[in-house]
């Protein structure tokens, strides 16, 4: 038996043995690899009653167990910076959306430890910018090194490390990067009057589940070249799973007039394939059938270079001087920045260093993903 | 820092939390970042500290009332547990 149908049926609670050829320390380091670990152990930890001695459970009670007590303590660090990032965004009254696993371990699963995240994301409106950075300062965040991209990304990345725990904020202002995606979606007004609040989470705010939905089908193939992983499949199975067929029929409306339609149905059939999850034909076909023409569709099945990436955000940029701005930041991000990465570099020479740049990262625009 | 013993009286730290995990627990201290896991025993320990306010006395008598073991080895494990997380900054004498 194939190693990740019996993880996905071990999530699922649909198996309590071990295929052959495969060691407990296997299994967790596969779910590992996943993200799936806590989801593995929690589910796994309930076969030790069963008579069943093949469980990994049994035979690695231990190591299941701390995996758990692992994600406990780490999830219970990330909500203490959870509740203070929010709530720091509502007393300086800038409005925030919490998105993906952030807000999704709060409101989809059964606890919040089984949803394990490095980071968290927020999006925030275009034009609160700088507020939202001047928030994130006053509470001991710190930007990353990066350029001061305004097309080519639609986030900014700040750390902050507490009690040995490097906590990690994506501030957006647009959900996904590539411009093939950009749209609708984007819409911070809409996303804030169809959002919900995050009880658990004092004055958070999330997206509705089918804004999340479509979140969580666009951002794995946009970001990630449409890669198999598991806890992002997962996420997706939870949102269809507790939608009703009108949700999802006004999902893939939404979906198609964003232009996502293909997108979305390969995100959906693959979390079909994985954990059954209850998506009729019915909204496959109506996704896949509005679907022609969409610019995001070319980024299903993965395997996108850099240079691939850029030249699909040139062709899907909806100006010419769009266009020059996304070629400008790509090649010459700013004097701060340059001088951030080239420290010992006069001023004189910094001409010099953009050149080195280009040159020094060609290669890399060249080469494609690791499958 | 005093020597913790059966009229000692123990508190929580504010920077500590506590989490139930099917039967057994979790301490985390959210400054430092350590954690200890509970088993089911401790998980009875910890709760009984919060329910008697602190006295590590009262605990040790309910635990006498629970527990089919020796007063004297209750006493023994009671106080070992206290010192062990009193000296990782999950519980503080006072």
């Amino acid at each position: 038996m194939d190693a990740l149908r019996w993880l996905c049926d071990a999530i699922l609670g649909r198996t309590r043995g071990l295929p052959a050829g495969l060691t407990a320390d296997q299994a967790l380091d596969l779910a590992t690899v996943h993200g799936v670990d806590a989801l593995l152990a929690d589910a796994a930890l309930r076969w030790s009653d069963d008579a069943t001695m093949t469980s990994p459970a049994a035979i690695a009670p231990e190591a299941f167990r701390q995996t758990l007590r692992q994600a406990v303590a780490v999830e219970a660090l990330r909500t203490a910076a959870l509740k203070e990032l929010t709530d720091a965004f509502s007393r300086r009254r800038v409005p925030s959306l919490l998105i993906k696993g952030a807000a999704l371990a709060f409101t989809h699963y059964a606890r919040p430890f089984l949803r394990p995240r490095s980071d968290t994301d927020l999006v925030i409106a275009r034009e609160r910018r700088d507020e939202a950075e001047g928030v994130l300062a006053e509470i001991g965040y710190v930007r990353d090194a990066e350029p001061d991209a305004d097309v080519a990304s639609a986030q900014r990345h700040f750390t902050r490390t507490r009690a040995g725990l490097v906590d990690a904020v994506d501030l957006h202002w647009r959900i996904v990067n590539p411009q093939a995606f950009a749209g609708p979606l984007d819409d911070f007004g809409a996303l804030v009057s169809r959002s919900v609040a995050v009880p658990s989470l004092g004055a958070a705010r999330t997206v509705a589940p089918m804004d999340a939905l479509l979140i969580a089908c666009v951002h794995r193939v946009a970001h990630h070249q449409d890669r198999v992983h598991l806890l992002w499949l997962w996420d997706i199975h939870l949102l269809a799973s507790a939608a009703t067929r009108q949700d999802l029929e006004a999902f893939a409306a939404r979906a198609a007039d964003c232009a996502m339609g293909a997108v979305s149905a390969r995100s959906l059939a693959l979390a079909r394939e994985c954990f059954d999850t209850p998506v009729h034909d019915d909204v496959l076909s109506e996704l896949q059938g509005r679907a022609a023409g969409e610019s995001s569709a070319r980024f299903i099945g993965g395997g996108m270079r850099l240079v691939d990436i850029a030249s699909a955000d040139l062709r899907a940029a909806a100006t010419w001087s769009r266009r020059l701005q996304l070629a400008r930041e790509h090649l010459l991000p700013g004097p701060a920045y340059m001088r951030s990465i080239y420290p010992r570099c006069p001023g004189s020479m910094l001409p010099l260093a953009y050149v080195h740049r280009i040159v020094r990262g060609a290669p890399k625009w060249f080469r494609r993903p690791a499958s | 820092m005093a020597a913790i013993m059966l009229d000692s009286l123990v508190r929580v730290p504010e920077d500590v939390i506590f989490r139930e995990l099917d039967g057994e627990a979790v301490l985390l201290n959210l400054h430092t970042g350590i954690y200890f896991g509970l088993d089911a025993v401790g998980t009875r320990i910890w709760q009984l500290v919060e329910l008697q306010h602190g006295s590590i006395r009262a605990v040790w008598q309910a635990m006498v009332d629970e527990f089919d073991a020796q007063p004297e080895r209750l006493e023994q494990d009671l106080l070992a547990f206290v010192r062990e997380l009193n000296g990782s900054g999950l519980l503080t004498a006072h």
